[in-house]
């Protein structure tokens, strides 16, 4: 038996080393072609008990979050999954998250103007008002279609697409099946003598259905319902214009209390840009728009559509604490941006140049007003309330004004200076029914450069108010050793809180080590709790204590 | 070019497809119930008509704060005005969520729970309202429970408006419910007013996590007894319009209710919980509960 075993692995041997140099050149390429990249990131803490900051104990004491991305490219083939790990998620993240698991991995190929992909995919149509699939780790926000995406070019100028799955729902898949197609005509290129024509047009339109089951006792359900919408980009010289258009059919869910009016949701961009200067504006009205795969999911759960935040966002710890969170059940947003920069060596530029920036974005209710006299507005089991599209609501969500001045001064001198206002109404987007929140906030960035290795970072930080939590401070101080080291200190304190108990400091340490593309970092300090927006999207970031080590790498 | 046509012709027949793959609902948008099995008994006359108090308590069995407001709207129960107050204790939000293991249980109402919850704000528990009322002038639901009992005396300390019967008649075999509400003004009304139906069950056992050692074991209380708890709704979470426009006094308004109730339910402790409230300013005129047995 052992002679037979050895017979047959060298007869295996062999026919590898001999088969015929067709066949050897084929695997070389093959080899050659082939590509595996990844990244990987581990993020875990240590949870102190904090009963000052509302931090509670933690029964498993230490935390974690965990994913690494695995993607083999070889030409028009590619494949790869992602792992995660949550053995438990951090604070904050949802607790659905829990296990391990692998829930996204997919497959792809192009050929014959076809790209063609099965498994879990991310897309999006026109600025995603009917369709849009991503994903953010920070937000813990993932909503990746598991099925099919086709994507084809038929001819030059344009795009087809056509999705058809389920979507992730933690480590399971949502009730509802999603079905889509999305059509782009890039005019320009479609015909050629248009193809150098400063004047650019594109439109598109796109469609999708969900499908979920309905058998329910009190209500009448859709079972399938559909959102559809058309665009158009316009482009001259230095304008360039987006305009989109959705509407959604009858879609009762727990979001808008289970109302039969069709939603719709419309979103304009202008934009002017040229060296040094550039102008943007922008509008969105949206009207009952959520739209998700299953009536009965709330938050962030199973969104099929997504729609933009017109807020300003900045990364700067206090203006930060008010920012912005998209409400799908009705909105009317705008945004005006202007930057300039003056030019070097002119009498305000400087040696370097000098860059002004004023932003301004406000959100308000849309306009509502009863069905009838006898029905109240929103009233489950009814069309819900009409709404004039050209009305503004007096309900004023959101307002924030911001001036960024920016400037270096030297080769070893960078000053940034920022004010915001920003008027919050956090009834609305956080649900704590409390007085509008108006903040002034001045933000002082300053970097210190010693030499190409050595830097210092300080920002200095104040927000006056007198509601909420009332007026904060807050300083830090970075200390960077370019390319390996990192530190910090920075702390918030909450020293206008009308609660003597609660004027508490919310200190962190931080340093971190970097070697090639690996990066470990650790911090120990307080969270206050708050909540965490990314685009609009929002999750709630409870109070924690604790020491909190990060790993990212990639390769 | 064969290539392209049967592209366009393809994409084409798929558009259409998914065109047609939407429902739309015309009015009435809700189920109306068959309740002709359901004959409408003779209700008794109340002599003394007396203010009945409904206190709503959102929980979850992960909450650990949530014993020590169960424990409070006991005590309120157990006064001399007990008999006036109907509890419904909604399991909402992601204190209530069930979780492999000890807390598998799920007290949650379907959706009803949920849309309850989100409509008041998804509020930190244990809070809970008394009639919906603004006792402080500004919030309808309340932490602290040490304070309920004193938000349950003022509300009760009003006058009643009208009177809330209920008559169950239940079959046990096909555990048919037929619930009979009687609402009878006691002076002209012009509320817009709305009357919302459910089911509750008492005394369902289950771990429950707990930081109050006065009330129980902690952390966590293994035996601990749900009451009150909202099962379902007759009628949406936030029931159906009862009257709009001018009501004379003395008119009343009986309606009839029907449900077949889920088998994993104790029928022995379930009850019915009826409550009508202005649709303008949400407050809670009238409250009443009875038993399915």
């Amino acid at each position: 038996m052992r002679y037979k075993i050895i017979f047959v692995l060298t007869f295996i041997v062999l026919g590898f080393f001999t088969f015929n140099s067709a066949q050897a050149q084929g695997f070389e390429k093959f080899l050659r072609n082939s590509q595996i990249s990844g990244n990987f990131q581990f993020d875990g803490m240590y949870y102190n008990k904090d009963s000052l900051i509302g931090a509670p104990d933690v029964p498993q004491k230490v935390l974690m979050n965990a994913f690494a991305n695995i993607n083999y490219t070889n030409g028009p083939f590619s494949a790869g999954f992602r792992f995660e790990n949550y053995l438990y998620a951090l604070q904050g993240y949802d607790a659905r998250y829990k296990g391990i698991g692998i829930p996204y991995r997919f497959v792809s190929f192009e050929k014959d103007k076809f790209t063609i992909t099965v498994g879990n995919s991310y897309d999006q149509f026109g600025s995603g008002l009917v369709y849009r699939t991503w994903q953010d780790p920070a937000l813990g926000f993932d909503n990746s279609l598991d099925g099919l995406n086709v994507k084809v070019n038929p001819w030059k100028g344009i795009t087809i697409k056509g999705i058809w799955g389920k979507q992730r729902y933690y480590f399971d898949w949502g009730p509802g099946v999603v079905r889509g197609a999305d059509a782009e005509f890039s005019i320009n290129d479609i015909f050629t003598k248009l193809n150098d024509k400063a004047l650019r047009v594109s439109i598109g339109g796109s469609f999708v259905s969900k499908y979920q089951e309905a058998d329910d006792p009190v209500y009448k359900l859709p079972k399938n319902v559909a959102a559809y919408g058309g665009r158009a980009s316009v482009s001259y010289k230095n304008f360039l214009f987006n305009g989109e258009y959705a509407h959604k059919i009858n879609d009762p869910s727990t979001i808008n209390n289970r109302i039969y009016k069709p939603g719709n949701a419309t979103l304009l961009q202008f934009t002017y840009a040229k060296k040094g200067m550039g102008f943007y504006l922008a509008a969105i009205r949206t009207d009952n728009m959520s739209f998700k795969s299953d009536r009965n999911a709330e938050g962030n759960d199973l969104n099929i559509n997504y729609i933009p935040s017109l807020a300003k966002q900045t990364t700067y710890s206090l203006p930060a604490i008010y920012t912005y969170g998209t409400q799908p059940n009705g909105e009317f947003g705008l945004q005006a941006q202007g930057i300039y920069t003056f030019k070097k060596k002119s009498k305000l530029g400087g040696k370097y140049g000098t860059t002004l920036a004023l932003t301004y974005s406000r959100y308000n209710a849309i306009h509502k007003a009863p069905i009838d006299e006898n029905t109240p507005i929103d009233s489950t089991g009814t069309l819900g309330y009409k709404s004039d599209f050209f009305k503004i609501g007096k309900n004023a969500y959101y307002e924030n004004f911001n001036f960024e001045f920016s400037k270096k001064f030297s080769k070893t001198f960078k000053l940034i200076v920022d004010y915001f206002y920003i008027q919050y109404n956090s009834t609305v987007i956080e649900g704590h029914e409390m007085p509008n929140i108006h903040s002034h906030t001045a933000v002082v960035d300053m970097t210190f450069s010693i030499n190409d290795k050595h830097a210092i970072r300080t920002e200095l930080q104040h927000m006056y108010t007198k509601q909420g939590e009332g007026s904060w401070a807050f300083g830090l101080v970075e200390y960077t050793i370019a390319p390996k080291w990192f530190f910090s200190v920075s702390d918030m304190y909450n020293y206008g809180n009308s609660i003597a108990e609660k004027r508490l400091h919310y200190y962190n340490v931080a340093t971190a080590f970097a070697v090639g593309s690996t990066r470990i970092a650790l911090s120990y300090g307080r969270q206050r709790a708050g909540i965490l927006c990314v685009g609009g999207v929002c999750r709630y970031v409870p109070a924690a204590n604790g020491l909190m080590l990060s790993i990212t790498s990639s390769f | 070019m064969k290539t392209k046509l049967f592209i366009v012709c393809a994409l084409l027949i798929s558009s259409v497809v998914l065109f047609f793959s939407c429902d739309k609902v015309d009015a009435p948008y809700m189920v109306v119930t068959d309740v002709s099995d359901c004959p409408v008994p003779v209700f008794p006359d109340i002599a003394t008509p007396e203010k009945t108090l409904l206190i709503e308590e959102f929980t979850g069995h992960k909450c650990v704060y949530c014993p020590t407001g169960a424990h409070y709207i006991h005590l309120i129960k157990q006064q001399a005005y007990g008999s006036r107050v109907v509890a419904l204790a909604i399991h909402s939000g992601g204190l209530s969520e069930p979780e492999p293991g000890n807390y598998d249980l799920d007290l949650r109402p379907g959706t009803f729970g949920e849309e309850l919850y989100a409509y008041f704000g998804s509020p930190s528990q244990p809070r809970a309202g008394f009639n919906r009322e603004k006792i402080d002038g500004t919030n309808v639901f309340y932490g602290t429970p040490t304070t309920w009992q004193t938000k349950a005396e003022q509300v009760l300390a009003q006058s009643p408006v009208m009177t809330l019967q209920i008559i169950n008649n239940y079959d046990s075999a096909s555990r048919k419910l037929c619930a009979h509400v009687k609402s009878k003004f006691l002076s002209a009304n012009t509320q817009n007013l709305k009357i919302a139906l459910f089911v509750s069950e008492d005394s369902i056992t289950g771990y429950q996590l707990n930081n109050n050692n006065t009330v129980g074991t902690t952390p966590e209380i293994e035996n601990y007894v749900f009451m009150d708890v909202m099962r379902d709704a007759f009628v949406g979470s936030f029931g159906e319009v009862l009257t709009s426009g001018s009501v004379a006094m003395d008119s009343a308004v009986v309606r009839t209710y029907k449900k077949i109730l889920d088998p994993a339910w104790n029928d022995k402790h379930c009850k019915v919980v009826a409550y009508v409230y202005d649709t303008d300013n949400g407050v809670i005129l009238q409250a009443a509960e009875e038993k399915v047995y």
